[in-house]
């Protein structure tokens, strides 16, 4: 099919608006992640929860045996409930691995606390991962930052 | 004409002498009292002042928002252990993998923003919802029901304990806690 002559200047007209778009959406969100400095990026939060009364104690002693692994920075204790929390530098370590390390190193019942994907829908912060605007901008991120 | 020019001179005397005893008035020798403004919250916990940045080694930050993060930071760990509060903040515990920001730092970047401007710093802007959107399930989806009074005193409580792991003395953890019932009504949806 021939095409006017008009009719490829349009052609080429949208093309170059949509081309030119796209690249100064790539440069918004290069300069806008530039913006947005996070303290303690890579810092994780996990949390394992004792299946058995835990005393202050024992409870030093975890602290203690967790905070000697690497990539562990500060930890909190809720004694009632039987919740450690930890924060793990993503970077160094994972939150799995330092699980599985404290509790070959100590005798009692515990569980690491897993998110579901129901959890993940809900909450605070809204991080939806799943969404398109989040994954385009973390690509860019990626490739530029 | 003498004798007006002589009444002339009298009353210009006299209007002088009134002119210059007013401007010598004892009044002027009192100093003007201006008042001092009252410091700010965020100047009490430390305000402009630029300190080292622990959690950034070889940057400096404002000793006012390095209290400030240091209390957020303490009281999320408080909340993500406490059983009554954690249905709310489970996105934190969310492996994000490395290299991605964590929900730790995206929370703890919002309420020290949030807590910086609230307590009058001006070198720092909020960017996120206002309490009402952000605690009503309609305009939040990831809000997953209506806080309480119940939620809003143990958050509070929290905030506390937050504060005292980071020695703030008792006067400002009642500010802190003061500014943070000014929220309430906003906070507070369920009937």
């Amino acid at each position: 099919m021939k095409l006017s002559k008009n009719t490829k200047r349009v052609g080429v007209g949208l093309l170059a608006f949509f081309v030119l778009s796209f690249v100064v959406l790539v440069i918004h969100v290069v300069m806008v992640s530039k913006s947005i400095k996070y303290d303690n990026a890579s810092l994780q939060l996990a949390r394992i929860d004792f299946k058995q009364p835990i005393d202050s104690s024992q409870a030093r002693e975890i602290n203690t045996k967790i905070r000697k692994i690497d990539g562990v920075g500060n930890t909190h204790f809720n004694l009632k409930d039987g919740i450690l929390i930890y924060a793990v530098d993503s970077k160094k370590n994972s939150d799995q691995a330092v699980y599985e390390k404290l509790i070959a190193q100590v005798p009692y019942k515990a569980e690491r606390f897993l998110v579901t994907e129901e959890m993940a829908a809900k909450g605070c912060p809204a991080m939806d991962k799943s969404s398109f605007a989040y994954q385009f901008s973390n690509t860019v991120n990626k490739i530029f930052n | 004409m003498k004798k007006f020019l002589q009444a002339a001179l009298f009353l210009s005397i006299l209007g002088g002498s009134a002119f210059i005893s007013s401007s010598c008035n004892d009044d002027d020798d009192k100093p003007v009292v201006i008042p001092t403004p009252t410091p700010t919250l965020y100047q009490k916990l430390g305000g402009t002042t630029m300190v080292p940045d622990p959690a950034n080694p070889g940057m400096t930050i404002e000793k006012g928002r390095l209290g400030l993060r240091s209390v957020v930071d303490s009281t999320i760990f408080v909340i993500a252990g406490d059983p009554e509060l954690n249905g709310f903040f489970t996105v934190l515990l969310t492996e994000v993998g490395a290299g991605n920001t964590t929900g730790f730092a995206a929370l703890s970047k919002n309420l020290t923003d949030f807590f910086a401007v609230g307590s009058g710093a001006t070198n720092f802007t909020y960017t996120g919802k206002n309490m009402v959107a952000a605690h009503n399930p309609a305009s939040n989806s990831r809000m997953g029901g209506l806080a309480d009074n119940g939620d809003m005193d143990k958050f509070i409580a929290d905030v506390v304990v937050g504060a005292q792991k980071n020695n703030v003395p008792n006067n400002l953890i009642g500010e802190v806690g003061a500014l943070l019932e000014t929220l309430r009504e906003d906070v507070v949806q369920a009937p």
